[in-house]
């Protein structure tokens, strides 16, 4: 159980080290509401990154989620402005999300085309359909208030906690028992492991492959519309390079880039530890530009660290097999 | 009668001791010797100018010794620049002194900030919730100065390209918005050809942007870009396209060093200049008024947002001499 979960409890401990080194370091880190913000601004990388985890679990990567949020933004604010009810809203939302991930995998699957360029060419033109959707004036892009308080409720905090934290933690919970409990998950593992071999034990590459862009785009739909309801309104920046956020955060807490290894608490924990950074570091007084250059720095090391815990991983299985090879 | 005496002499002494420190303390704000913060969250800190937000930030902290003013960069992102301000709220600022990168996203934060007891006022560009101040850079009085000059040189005819910022934030700025106010209005031979949005804020931008535009109409007779760094890159486009003859004339905005050299080598015809410096100046000096009186629209009840206007001048080769020294670009090199 430790052995298997090693990667994690790596994540934890240094996220439990950066939280007491914030802690003496700056004087507004243990504050409820510091807390309450970080939780909220985790949640909106750690739903996408626990969408994404399926993708790239799965062998794949979806370079397509910032796009599909702003999509999703722009319609999820269109159906709230003409006053449909906040769950209705919602649920258009996150409904809208898993379409244009079923689009993804099925582009993916039945054109037979690499997830990397499907998804790159589907988020840009995610985007320009966004762009062209999004309210305007005169021809002219403008920035709309959403009245619609059913919706609105949505953005706020309940019991201090935002929805969208909420929804994150249940989320990635259920996502949990998914990967790790069902059928699916197994295959979705099997299928980032190796693929062919896992066609060959009959698991159903098509299938599996279409529903991790589904969740994928689940996720980011729910993410998006959250953000909406949280900023009253969408506009153009939504799920701007949030992609590329939700890979680091995925990567950084123990999802393998190159598939079958990895589960959506590992997700949480990325998005913990990358929001951790950006919140330490803003406390500290460090600038924008070094902000963003400790966090590239941060997700080499990640990356390379990972590289390395592999390697040993793979050599003490590989001695340990020898070893009982030998004894028999 | 001795106790009499004795009683208000006791008071007297008492009233002294307790008068300067009663002096220092303001009503409802914090002792004049506390140390203040203030924040300024741009739209973005990488532009030129904000060295003559540095400057007047510089001028606040120099005349105020218990004056500290951080500069967050929100790199256009107005998501960035919620966390930006939630992490000013929860780091105690007295005061954020904000661009808006989007009038409706930031709202909701906003007046959490100033529930939270933060005065916030907005600079250049503003924001829908109410808050304590907005000092407006009028960007429809840019658009509408830049039409007026640019159309008084064409005689009020021709056919007009409008570059204008990337989408996402067009929808803060009225500059071109106001340019075909004043087009539509008192230029009825005019033809406004094409309203674009450059794809980012790069001189290289416009550039790619006007080598296009140049292929696709064989006559134009002016460009109107609501920045000088466009209008740099339109002017290196006709001259690329061999069309510099043809005396298209070229219009900025916000100018800065360039465009100043620029209009003194007749590279780019004109364009406008608001005191930026003055503007963020009173921002932030309106910021330490309200941190030490613990002033913000909550605590002095507005519904509605009280608004300080800096007009736009246009700027031509006429005027560019006299206007320079105002614009302040010698002092920040």
């Amino acid at each position: 159980m430790l052995a298997k979960n090693k990667r994690k409890i790596i994540s934890i401990a240094l996220i439990v080290l950066l939280c007491i080194f914030f802690g003496i370091t700056t004087n507004s880190f243990f504050v409820p509401r510091n807390i309450i913000q970080l939780l909220r601004q985790a949640a909106y990388t750690g739903l996408i990154a626990c969408g994404m985890c399926f993708v790239m679990v799965g062998g794949g990567i979806d370079l397509s989620a910032g796009g599909a949020m702003c999509l999703v933004g722009v319609i999820a604010a269109r159906v709230a402005f003409v006053g449909l009810p906040g769950i209705i809203v919602l649920i258009i939302g996150i409904a809208f999300g898993a379409f244009l991930g079923l689009l993804n995998g099925l582009i993916v699957t039945k054109l037979h085309l690499t997830e990397f360029v499907t998804t790159l060419a589907s988020g840009t033109a995610f985007s320009g359909l966004a762009l062209l959707t999004i309210f305007r004036e005169r021809g002219r892009v403008i920035s709309v208030t959403l009245t619609n308080d059913s919706f609105n409720f949505f953005g706020k905090p309940v019991g201090g906690i935002y929805w969208m934290t909420i929804a994150w933690i249940i989320a990635t919970v259920v996502m949990h028992i998914i990967m790790t409990r069902t059928k699916f998950g197994l295959h979705v593992m099997a299928m980032g492991s190796a693929s062919k071999s896992a066609e060959m034990s009959g698991v159903n590459i098509t299938f599996v492959k279409i529903m991790t862009f589904v969740i994928a785009g689940t996720m980011a739909g729910l993410a998006s519309t959250l953000l909406v309801a949280y900023q009253t309104g969408t506009n153009q920046n939504v799920g701007n390079m949030m992609e590329f956020n939700a890979i680091a955060a995925c990567v950084v807490g123990g999802v393998m880039m190159e598939g079958g290894k990895g589960d959506p608490i590992c997700a949480l924990l990325g998005s913990i530890f990358m929001t951790l950074i950006t919140n330490g570091l803003y406390k500290m007084g460090l600038t924008t530009g070094g902000t963003y250059l400790l966090q590239g720095v941060v997700i080499l090391i990640a990356m390379a660290f990972d590289g390395q815990f592999s390697r040993l991983s793979a050599k003490k299985r590989t001695a340990a097999a020898a070893g009982k090879k030998g004894g028999e | 009668m001795k106790k009499l005496i004795a009683l208000v002499l006791a008071s007297l002494v008492v009233l002294t001791f307790a008068a300067p420190a009663m002096a220092d303390e303001l009503p409802g704000g914090k002792e004049v010797t506390d140390e203040f913060k203030l924040a300024f969250i741009p739209m973005s800190t990488a532009g030129q100018v904000t060295s003559i937000c540095q400057l007047a930030a510089d001028d606040i902290m120099n005349s105020y010794d218990n004056c500290k003013i951080e500069f967050f960069d929100a790199g256009f992102d107005p998501n960035t620049q919620i966390t930006l301000i939630n992490e000013c709220i929860t780091q105690g600022y007295d005061c954020i002194v904000l661009e808006c990168a989007d009038s409706t996203a930031v709202g909701p934060v906003i007046q959490e900030a100033e529930q939270e007891g933060v005065a916030v006022i907005t600079f250049n560009l503003n924001c829908d919730a109410v808050h304590t101040m907005f000092v407006k850079c009028d960007s429809y009085s840019g658009g509408w100065a830049a039409a007026e000059a640019m159309m008084g040189i064409l005689e009020g005819k021709g056919d007009i390209l409008l570059l204008d910022v990337p989408a996402p934030q067009a929808v803060t700025t009225t500059f071109c918005a106001a340019f075909e106010d004043y087009v539509y209005e008192n230029c009825p031979d005019a033809n406004i050809l094409e309203y674009i949005n450059l794809t980012g804020n790069a001189q290289e931008d416009a550039y790619n942007a006007m080598r296009d535009l140049l292929t696709k109409y064989d006559h134009i007779d002016g460009v109107y870009c609501p920045d000088d760094n466009y209008a740099l890159g339109v002017y290196q486009a006709v001259q690329e396209a061999g069309r510099g003859e043809e005396g298209i004339v070229i219009w900025g905005n916000d100018i800065t060093p360039g465009g100043i050299d620029a209009i003194r080598s007749g590279k780019i015809t004109g364009s406008c200049w608001s005191d930026r410096y003055s503007a963020l100046h009173e921002a932030f000096q309106f910021g330490v008024y309200c941190a030490q009186l613990g002033l913000n629209s909550v605590t002095a009840g507005y519904t509605k947002t009280p608004v300080v206007y800096a007009d736009f001048v246009a700027i031509t080769p006429d005027n560019l001499e006299e206007m320079v020294p105002l614009t302040r670009w010698d002092k920040v090199g």
